[in-house]
């Protein structure tokens, strides 16, 4: 077979492949309208859409934030669910909301009956959060009923400009120390620096978590990424050999284009999962215990105050 | 991983504000991009194949779709985006300790970013064994392998300390672990064929990674059979081995892990269809190229 016939049967092969595959890959894109959206721009969208479908409850961050707007910040708050589980997406999403209060949780005398009439070798537990001794004033009880506030309308929340010194530590060229860069393109440069920036200032901030805390603990993260930014900038890249864009080459990088579009478009809308929502990693948890401005410490978890301070 | 860089942003930005949060997971998509695009001209395959996967990338199942996606913040394709660059470099000859520090820096980080990063880094710790072996430099293999096991032993210590809960959804691989729930593999082989049937979602995906994998290990036996170990073999195997301990029974266990591992594998599957793919001079139908006796280095943007 010449040259040009295997030329030809390789195009024809790999374009039925390509229709192939899109015309496979295009079906899961019919339920993409469908999937659970935010309702606005607000800080905590991604909980309060989480906190709609679940309990019912409009507007559930600001609602519980007006709950505990006059419970001091030393106090504790019990949190007491009458469905449910402790390990459920809502109850960690509560528990965040509470912070910096140390959180009790528990649940309802109910749910308590129902379980253990399932595990009957747990032991018997009073019928009411007050009469626990451990927890006494300064612990208040909330009990977030999805009934008592599905008439409220959600108030539409506007971001406020953030300072995003992060984007500027996130841009590492923290290569020197892994080679001179020979042969490596721009593009693949790029992408390594935001992978070994995202490792290098997560582990900063485990490691010196250990020690530091609050703005000593961000300014030394940010100086170490900034140290690493400029040391970098010595290093000796060595520039591969450029090509101009063939036709299918540009025309590739638009259809590139407009797929960032699309998520630069559909990103604002979409909820985040339990893993951003919610604490339900161990390593959330340990790292924030460290960093103690860090409002996602209470989530050292329903199971594990539960199992250790349940309300009895 | 991901839990430390948005305690960075929440540190930095004084609040919580899961708008900002939601940016992390584009901004590992556009990481892919570029990663697979330099990749595919690095290892001497054709650019316009990278630009077209890269392209495909958009449309693997499950990445915008469902409940484990891109933009829901799990850290499923940042682990696959990290394992996309720690192959693509195993792929690379082994040329200098660069590479190798490059690869064992990124083979920690897999660890870093999630707990299922431990399959994968087994098998770059396999997969890097035979690399090193084959080119005499096995000494080189313990410093491969000292990131990873400094940052796994030392979180898994540290974790110890802090008393933090342990995982509620499976058990503990312990080797008594293993031995009690032997009875269960089966039910849950059975469940997760079940659902490979049953989600068309993914055939399009394991169709076109076999073919690639079938025509670059024909190609170019060497990287084939690295990429069909870093592909199929060792994660898969060891992934299923410790799905078989669910705390709450083979089903939910099994729902769970499919689209997981699609998104876990999808990346490194692109490279490999990029790199089966012949370098586009052989495309051309105006002027019939006489076959390079040694492919050149491909042009990189």
């Amino acid at each position: 077979m010449s040259a040009r016939s295997r030329a030809e049967w390789l195009i024809a092969f790999w374009s039925f492949f390509a229709a192939a595959f899109l015309a496979g890959s295009l079906q899961p894109f019919g339920s993409l309208l469908r999937q659970r959206r935010i309702d606005d721009q607000g800080p905590q969208n991604s909980s309060d859409a989480h906190l709609l479908s679940e309990l019912g409850l409009s507007d559930g961050s600001r609602q519980i934030a007006e709950c505990l707007r006059d419970v001091p910040l030393d106090a504790r708050v019990a949190l007491i669910y009458h469905e449910g589980s402790l390990d459920d997406l809502p109850a960690q999403i509560i528990s965040r909301l509470a912070w910096p209060r140390p959180v009790i949780q528990g649940t309802s005398p109910r749910t308590r009956r129902s379980d253990e009439q399932k595990d009957p070798g747990v032991p018997d537990r009073p019928e009411s959060p007050a009469a626990d001794s451990r927890n006494s004033a300064s612990c208040r009880a909330l009990s977030v009923s999805a009934s008592s506030t599905r008439t409220e309308h959600a108030r539409r929340f506007h971001r406020t400009p953030a300072r995003h010194r992060h984007d500027h530590f996130c841009r590492l060229r923290a290569l020197r120390w892994l080679g001179d860069g020979a042969g490596i393109s721009w593009l693949e440069r790029v992408g390594l620096s935001w992978l070994l920036g995202t490792g290098l200032v997560s582990l900063a901030l485990w490691l010196l978590g250990m020690v530091v805390r609050g703005p000593v603990l961000i300014g030394i993260v940010a100086a170490g990424a900034v140290a690493v930014l400029v040391t970098s900038r010595n290093a000796r890249f060595v520039p591969t050999r450029r090509e101009p864009l063939s036709l299918i080459d540009w025309v590739l990088v638009g259809v590139l284009l407009g797929q960032v579009i699309f998520l630069a478009w559909w990103t604002p809308h979409t909820v985040l999962g339990s893993d951003a929502c919610s604490s339900g990693r161990r390593k959330r948890a340990s790292l924030s215990k460290m960093a103690a401005h860090y409002p996602l410490h209470i989530l050292a978890m329903p199971r594990a105050y539960g199992a250790s301070h349940n309300i009895r | 991983m991901l839990p430390g860089v948005e305690t960075w942003l929440y540190l930095c930005l004084g609040r919580i504000d899961e708008a900002w949060v939601r940016l992390i997971g584009p901004l590992f998509y556009l990481a892919a991009i570029g990663l697979l695009v330099g990749a595919a001209c690095r290892l001497d395959g054709s650019r316009t194949a990278g630009l077209a996967m890269a392209a495909a990338m958009f449309f693997v199942p499950c990445l915008f779709v469902g409940t484990r996606g891109l933009l829901t913040g799990s850290a499923d394709f940042p682990l696959g985006v990290l394992w996309l660059a720690t192959v693509s470099w195993i792929l690379a000859p082994p040329d200098g300790p660069h590479a190798e520090r490059l690869v064992a820096v990124l083979g920690a980080l897999l660890l870093w970013m999630k707990r299922d990063g431990l399959f994968p880094w087994l098998a770059l710790l396999l997969i890097a064994f035979v690399w090193l072996w084959k080119a005499k430099r096995l000494r080189r293999w313990t410093l491969i392998a000292a990131p990873g096991v400094v940052l796994g032993v030392g979180f898994a210590i540290f974790l110890a300390i802090a008393k933090a809960p342990g995982d509620p959804h499976h058990l503990p691989a312990t080797p008594a672990n293993l031995i009690a729930q032997s009875d269960r593999i089966i039910p849950v082989a059975a469940a997760i064929a079940d659902e490979l049937g049953e989600v068309r979602d993914l055939e399009p995906s394991v169709a076109r990674t076999l073919l690639a994998l079938g025509v670059l290990t024909l190609r170019d036996r060497p990287r084939g059979l690295i990429l069909f170990t870093a592909l199929l073999i060792s994660p898969g195997w060891l992934r299923a081995r410790v799905r078989a301990q669910p705390r709450e029974g083979p089903q939910r266990t099994s729902r769970l892990a499919l689209p997981q591992l699609l998104l876990q594998l999808a990346p490194t599957a692109l490279l490999t269809v990029a790199l089966a793919i012949p370098r586009l001079p052989q495309f051309s139908l105006a002027k019939p190229a006489p076959e390079p006796e040694s492919p050149t280095p491909a042009p990189c943007p």
